[in-house]
C-alpha cells in the first residue's frame, strides 16, 4: 500500500475550540499586560517597610531629645537667668548710675543748705530735749569727703523711757537669759 | 479585520494605541499560532496557556522586533520556543515511566475529535515519532505551507537543512502510516 501524504487533506483531527475561546484568551492577555500597567498607575501610595534598626535608633533619639528638653527647662537658675527684664512700654526702669565725686559734693552742700533752711517743728514739747544737730562736712582740697557730723541726743519718747525702766529692773543674769532666748529674725527688717 | 505587520507594530509602540495594537496582533495571528502550538502540545488547555504566554512575551519584547523581518516569523519563533519549553516541562513532570513518544501518541488519540478521519489521527501519531527539528519543519511546511526561507528564519537554520529535514520527516511519516494503517485495516 502506497501512501502519499501530499494528496491527503491537510486537516488536524482535533476539534475546533469554542467560539469565545479567542475572546477569553485575548482578555487574559490584556489583563496580564496592559491591565497590570493600569493597576500600577492607580495603585495606592507606596508603603515603606520600616527597618527595626532605624526604628530603635529613632526611638533612642526621641527619648533623649525629650529628656534633654525637659531637664533644661526645669533648671530655675538657667531659666531665671535667661529671662529678660519685663519692661512696660510706658514705665521704664531706671538703673542707678554712679555719679562722680564732684557731683556728690555739690548735692551734699545743697542738701545741707536745704536742711538749714528747714524750719524747726513747732510741735515739740518742753520736756523733750531738743538737741541740735551739727553736721560738719569738711571737704579737703584734694576733693576727699570726710563726714565729721556730731550726732547729739535725740529726744526720747515716753515708751522708750518705759522700756529703759523695765530693763533697769532686770538683773544682768535675767538680761542674759532674755538675750539667749531671743533669736534674731533675719527677715524682720524686710517685713518692717 | 486583518492588519498589516507595519500597522500592528506602529500601534504597539505608541502608548496611546498599545491595546489596539495588541488586539490587532492577536486578531491577525491567534488562529494560525494556536494550531501551530496545538499540533506540538496536542492538549487544548496546554495550547491555550502557551498561546497566552507567547502573546504576552511578544508584547513585552516588541521593542526588540526588527522591522526588516516579518512579524509572523517573529511570532512563530516565540510561540515555538514557548511550546518546546512547555513540552520539556511536561516531560519532567510526568509521573509514569512511559516513553515520551508513546505518551504523546496516546494524547493524540484522546484529543482527536469524534468526526476525525483515522488517516489524520495516524498522521498526527506519526508526527509524534519525529525528532524535534523534523517535527517543527514538517508541521510548518505541511500544515501552514510556510516557505522554506521563513522556516529557516523561525528555526534559525539554513534553507537546505530545512528542506532535508522535511524530506526525511515526510518519508518517516509515510512509512509509519503504511506500517500501522495497513495493520489496522
Amino acid at each position: 500500500m502506497e501512501i502519499d501524504i501530499e494528496k491527503l487533506k491537510r486537516k488536524t483531527p482535533y476539534p475546533e475550540p469554542s467560539e469565545d475561546f479567542f475572546a477569553k484568551m485575548q482578555q487574559n492577555v490584556i489583563s496580564q499586560t496592559i491591565g497590570q500597567h493600569q493597576i500600577v498607575v492607580g495603585k495606592e501610595a507606596k508603603v515603606v517597610p520600616l527597618n527595626f534598626k532605624w526604628m530603635a535608633a529613632a526611638a533612642v533619639i526621641l527619648i533623649g531629645g525629650i529628656t534633654a528638653f525637659f531637664s533644661l527647662n526645669n533648671n530655675p537658675e538657667i531659666s531665671i537667668a535667661q529671662q529678660s527684664p519685663i519692661v512696660d512700654s510706658v514705665y521704664e526702669i531706671e538703673t542707678p548710675v554712679q555719679k562722680p565725686a564732684a557731683n556728690l559734693l555739690a548735692e551734699n552742700t545743697t542738701a545741707k543748705q536745704n536742711q538749714r533752711e528747714t524750719p524747726t517743728p513747732k510741735y515739740l514739747n518742753e520736756d523733750q530735749t531738743l538737741v541740735s544737730k551739727k553736721a560738719k562736712t569738711e571737704v579737703s582740697n584734694s576733693g576727699n569727703i570726710s563726714d565729721t557730723q556730731d550726732y547729739a541726743a535725740v529726744p526720747k519718747d515716753k515708751s522708750d523711757l518705759d522700756v529703759e525702766k523695765v530693763l533697769a529692773a532686770f538683773t544682768p543674769d535675767q538680761l542674759k537669759d532674755i538675750d539667749r532666748n531671743s533669736e534674731q529674725d533675719v527677715y524682720l527688717d524686710l517685713y518692717n | 479585520m486583518k492588519f498589516k505587520d507595519e500597522e500592528i507594530v506602529n500601534l504597539l509602540t505608541s502608548p496611546q494605541t498599545v491595546e489596539k495594537g495588541l488586539r490587532a496582533m492577536m486578531d491577525t495571528y491567534q488562529s494560525r499560532l494556536y494550531w501551530h502550538i496545538r499540533r506540538l502540545i496536542v492538549d487544548h488547555d496546554g495550547a491555550q496557556d502557551v498561546l497566552q504566554d507567547a502573546f504576552i512575551k511578544a508584547y513585552q519584547n516588541i521593542h526588540q522586533f526588527k522591522n526588516d523581518s516579518k512579524l509572523y516569523t517573529w511570532l512563530y519563533r516565540i510561540a515555538t520556543n514557548e511550546a518546546l519549553q512547555a513540552l520539556n516541562k511536561m516531560n519532567r513532570m510526568k509521573k509514569t515511566d512511559e516513553d515520551a513518544e508513546y505518551h504523546m501518541q496516546n494524547l493524540v488519540a484522546d484529543n482527536a475529535g469524534q468526526d476525525a478521519e483515522e488517516i489524520q489521527v495516524f498522521l498526527q501519531k506519526a508526527i509524534q515519532t519525529l525528532p524535534e527539528k523534523q517535527k517543527l519543519v514538517f508541521n510548518m511546511r505541511y500544515y501552514d505551507d510556510l516557505p522554506y526561507e521563513d522556516i529557516s528564519k523561525i528555526l534559525d537554520m539554513s534553507v537546505g537543512t530545512c528542506k532535508t529535514n522535511y524530506h526525511y520527516a515526510k518519508d518517516k511519516v509515510e512509512n509509519y502510516i503504511k506500517d500501522n494503517y495497513s495493520q489496522e485495516f
